[in-house]
């Protein structure tokens, strides 16, 4: 093998094992492209996800033919629920692919999940909708923004395929649908989802991508 | 030390102290004890000698005092202590029944429990500042820091010996157990060459036996070195955390700032959450979440390590205490049915349910959550069947 | 079964339909199933030549296979590839999130081996760390409460069964993806940061002073 390809293949491994480590990396558009890591532009065209695929046969459906469950998410119903009611806020054109989609808001959400439950919204419902946001937040399944209240799909829906798109589109006509989203920000401002506790997503450009994510601050007590 | 027992000095009073000392140790006349838990029935017996005040005990009185022990035991035991001397009669005429009990024992017996916990590295620290301490005496002679030099030498040289050996002939396994006798030696060696020091700079003269001091502290803190690395070597990838004392790991934990409890963990990556969510998924947990009716699930608990079950509020404290405290309504503890009951349908009660439980898991929340294995059975109930227990508030 | 991967394909195109599922179904075990998995329940682990595949294929993506108990598979990174990345400053895990998986580490892990209830040579345990023994720390409620959160959401801590004092925790199943490597590199920091005058610690130095004797390779490729 030329140096060339070695050093390719190194480099290869060292962007699988940063997502890996990490979760899905935003990065400047002008990162070249990593075999196997899937490119979501975002909306605007300023940065750019790489999220891994596999080939098909390969995954998560494995694991259940297998009987060998991944590590178990916290609220697996709540939180897949909101992510459905996220899909049905988010991919407003739904004769083309989820991903990057529109901006949906909190209270369409609220709305949403109140509907499906067929009753008014309870006290309780906020708590559990937010708790599920943040976690799809932290896995990228979503781009929470909490301070302005608004959602995006994440960059891990690019991995959706044309049949997994079929099926959400059913899933959405079987929930309510959402009243209008009314936007507190102009839609630049959702480019900068609140970060949360958790691996960083800050974009790295690609000369700082291989620097440590800030950590959050540590209280002294 | 007690100075009696140093400032004997007729060989049949030293020989005395021995047999009473090891009396201890001794299984019967004559032979070793084989089970470490003789040494309870001695403390026992000695316990109530000391108890008895000046009029002594008898056999019987011995026995009845140490009544947690069998009979025989107790006998069989007054017989081995009274045969080496540890025990005597109060007078010595043929039919005196009472006795007393000598202190050297006890002592010893305190000695040994310690030396048993520590491996004697407490007593030899004691004993060195006890060596300092001599030798500083304005009144000490040349001849006190030359018999002080030499029995740290000796001390030193079994202490190095002992672990040389243990490293070049024994299993790893043994040479573990065996770790305490290189633990704490920078304090132990330190304090001899205080001693040392002292020794050499009042009697310069003795420098030839302070050199062999030095010779052997050198050997023994070689024979540390060389057993931690055999130790480090053989240790696989855990197993040499065993090598150090509990209290280190208590003291690295409480007083380390975080940023170096985290560097432990430089140089090694982890893998971020990372779970599924199938469009099938989404499907399946939506069908579930529309779904009303009556109850077709067992009501959650707690089980072993799966995950908590869902919550409705389980990223907010506060929600969760204001839950707990709307169910509790002032009351100090509620029955499980009512809570049930009281929300009318299944899948209000199951939500109730799930936040009482978040509650009962929170770490900063003081309820409990405690499920008993009786059933409550009721066609008219909005939930016709429903798991007992209780939720309360409890003190941590 | 005919999509595109530019990184696997070249090293699945030369197998049989067959081989390939068994080695794509092995890949995801090791790769996404929370524990270890059995090599008898999986051909392309039982097999050696398709694990040789399964091997190639984790290498491309920084990883490599980690036996446990001579019985099991898991896969974890690649000691060069953690240790590149890391060395360039990499590591997406907070500082409150370390230290909090190390206290648990040291109170369900190193504190029973000092105490030698401990049998075998991994990270796994069953002694639990109760809250109360993460609270001696200068780590806040809240911060430790959301640490311990997305510790268990990565499978780095696990709930212990025992909840009799309030939940308590033990070491999470992601520890057995370390390396023979990286466990020792684990053992050798804990006890040099906790006892850096020790004997012990003196003697790890040496060691790893002497140019590195070759760390076995776990599993050959």
């Amino acid at each position: 093998m030329s140096t060339e390809a070695v050093e390719r293949r190194l480099d290869n491994a060292l962007w699988w094992a940063k997502v890996q480590s990490a979760g899905p990396l935003e990065v400047d558009p002008d990162t070249p492209a990593v075999a196997g890591l899937t490119r979501a532009v975002s909306p605007d065209g300023s940065s750019v996800w790489l999220v891994p695929t596999l080939p098909s046969g390969a995954g998560h459906t494995v694991l259940e033919e297998l009987g060998t469950p991944p590590v178990a998410v916290e609220q697996p119903n709540e939180t897949a629920r909101v992510l459905a009611i996220c899909v049905t806020c988010c991919w407003t054109d739904r004769s083309g692919p989820a991903w990057p989609g529109a901006i949906g808001t909190l209270a369409q959400v609220r709305s949403v999940y109140a509907g499906m439950r067929g009753r008014p919204e309870q006290s309780s419902d906020l708590t559990l909708i937010i708790g599920s946001l943040r976690r799809l937040h932290a896995t990228h399944w979503l781009l929470w923004n909490e301070k302005a209240g608004e959602v995006r799909l994440g960059p891990r829906t690019i991995t959706w395929t044309p049949t997994d798109l079929s099926t959400l589109r059913d899933l959405c006509r079987h929930l309510p649908d959402p009243p209008p989203a009314v936007l507190t920000s102009p839609p630049p401002a959702t480019q900068d989802p609140d970060p949360l506790p958790g691996p960083s997503e800050r974009p790295p450009s690609p000369d700082t991508a291989l620097t440590t994510p800030p950590a959050p601050a540590v209280a002294d007590e | 030390m007690d100075a009696t027992l140093l400032d004997a000095e007729a060989e049949a009073a030293v020989l005395r102290v021995y047999r009473q000392v090891f009396a201890v140790l001794a299984r019967e006349a004559g032979a070793m004890i084989v089970d470490p838990d003789l040494l309870d029935v001695d403390q026992a017996i000695l316990d109530a000698f000391a108890e008895a005040g000046s009029d002594g005990l008898t056999v019987e009185q011995a026995t009845l005092a140490c009544r947690a022990y069998p009979h025989d035991l107790i006998v069989r035991r007054f017989d081995v202590l009274r045969q080496y001397g540890a025990i005597t009669k109060l007078v010595d005429r043929p039919n005196e029944l009472r006795h007393r009990a000598a202190f050297a024992p006890y002592v010893m017996l305190m000695f040994l429990r310690r030396m048993s916990v520590q491996g004697g590295q407490a007593e030899l620290h004691q004993l060195l500042t006890l060596e300092a301490h001599s030798v500083s005496d304005p009144g000490a002679t040349e001849g006190d820091g030359l018999a002080s030099i030499e029995r740290l030498t000796k001390v030193f040289r079994l202490l190095g010996n002992e672990l040389a050996i243990l490293v070049s002939t024994s299993t790893t396994a043994q040479l573990r157990e065996n770790a305490q006798l290189a633990w704490g030696n920078e304090r132990l060696i330190e304090q001899a060459e205080k001693v040392h020091r002292i020794v050499l700079d009042r009697w310069p003269t003795l420098h030839r036996a302070c050199t062999s001091l030095r010779m052997a502290l050198a050997a023994y803190a070689d024979a540390v070195q060389l057993a931690a690395s055999r130790l480090v070597e053989r240790a696989g990838t855990t197993r040499a955390l065993g090598l150090l004392p509990i209290e280190t790991w208590v003291t690295f934990t409480r007083s380390s700032e975080p940023e170096v409890l985290a560097g432990v963990l430089d140089g090694l990556l982890f893998d971020a959450a990372a779970p599924d969510f199938s469009p099938q998924t989404l499907v399946e947990a939506v069908e579930t979440g529309c779904r009303t009716g009556t109850a077709r699930m067992a009501p959650p608990r707690p089980t072993g390590d799966v995950d908590a079950p869902e919550s409705a509020a389980a990223t907010d404290r506060e929600e969760l205490r204001a839950e707990a405290e709307r169910v509790l309504a002032g009351r100090k503890s509620v029955d499980v049915v009512e809570v049930v009951d009281e929300a009318g349908d299944w899948i209000t009660a199951r939500r109730v349910l799930a936040e009482l439980t978040a509650a009962h898991l929170h770490d900063e929340l003081d309820y409990e959550l405690v499920w008993s294995d009786g059933m409550r059975i009721d066609a008219s109930a909005g939930t016709p069947w429903a798991t007992e227990g209780v939720f309360r508030r409890v003190t941590r | 079964m005919s999509e595109q991967h530019a990184l696997f394909d070249p090293l699945l195109q030369d197998l049989s339909d067959r081989a390939r599922d068994e080695v794509l179904a092995a890949f995801s075990a090791v790769q996404y199933a929370a524990h270890p998995v059995a090599e008898v329940q999986l051909a392309g682990l039982r097999d050696v030549t398709l694990r040789r595949h399964v091997q190639k294929m984790l290498k491309l993506i920084g990883r490599t296979l980690v036996h446990v108990d001579g019985t099991h598979w898991t896969a974890g990174y690649a000691d060069d590839v953690a240790a590149t990345l890391t060395a360039q400053g990499w590591q997406p895990l907070s500082v409150v999130d370390r230290a909090v998986l190390v206290l648990v580490l040291i109170h369900s892990v190193a504190i029973p081996r000092s105490e030698g209830i401990l049998t075998g040579d991994s990270w796994k345990s069953a002694r639990p760390t109760t809250v109360d023994e993460l609270r001696t720390t200068k780590i806040s409620g809240e911060e430790r409460r959301l640490a311990l959160q997305r510790l268990r959401a990565a499978g780095l801590i696990q709930l212990s069964g025992d909840h009799s004092g309030g939940p308590s925790y033990i070491p999470g199943p992601q520890l057995q993806r370390l390396t023979p490597a990286a466990r020792r590199r684990l053992q050798d920091q804990l006890i040099l940061a906790a006892a850096p005058a020790s004997p012990i610690a003196e003697a790890i130095r040496a060691r790893n002073g002497i140019p590195d004797t070759a760390e076995v390779r776990e599993e050959d490729a």
